[in-house]
């Protein structure tokens, strides 16, 4: 029976990963969408997306991103 | 506040001996339940914060007819944000191996 609770404890703590990882995902998610609505939405006189709006977003994920890694990198070189 | 955060402490949950896999897959429903609602509150907490701002800008006497509708479209722009910034950072993520 050991067996058996070893396995499904291993399947529990796999399906707590996977939440967890899924939850930041949702997290960074919702930082960007607000972060990057205030750079890239100026006004809602409709109610889709046009194609600038659109790029806007998807740029500015990018960028942001991009500032991320490289702010990183740098603090670590400038570590005393 | 981050509503996921209460699952790092499950990390290192021990489960008791007597547990089978049909409780594992009822406790698994329940705990994806709990998130899907706590991602939807965190959700309608932010398009009400986005779209006051943007829709009710000077707050009057009462909720007329143009910031309702202003709103009705603020929430369908902020959902598809958030449809276009999720693939974006997915894909993102695939691209980089993590």
């Amino acid at each position: 029976m050991s067996g058996t609770s070893e396995a499904l404890q291993k399947e529990w703590d796999r399906f707590i990963e996977q939440e967890n990882g899924k939850g930041k995902i949702n997290g960074a998610v919702h930082d960007l969408t607000n972060r990057c609505w205030d750079t890239c939405i100026k006004s809602t006189s409709t109610n889709a997306l046009d194609s600038k709006e659109k790029a806007c977003l998807q740029n500015c994920v990018e960028r942001f991103l991009d500032v991320t890694t490289h702010t990183i990198r740098r603090m670590q070189n400038s570590k005393p | 506040m981050d509503p996921f955060s209460s699952l790092e402490g499950n990390q290192s949950l021990k489960l008791d001996e007597g547990i089978t896999a049909q409780n594992i897959e009822q406790v698994k429903q329940s705990v994806r339940q709990s998130i899907a609602m706590a991602n939807a509150q965190e959700l309608i907490r932010r398009v009400n914060d986005t779209c006051f701002k943007m829709s009710v800008p000077a707050p009057g006497s009462s909720f007329t007819r143009a910031e309702q509708d202003s709103v009705s479209r603020c929430v369908d722009k902020y959902l598809a944000s958030w449809d276009v910034v999720a693939q974006t950072y997915v894909a993102r993520l695939q691209r980089e191996g993590k």
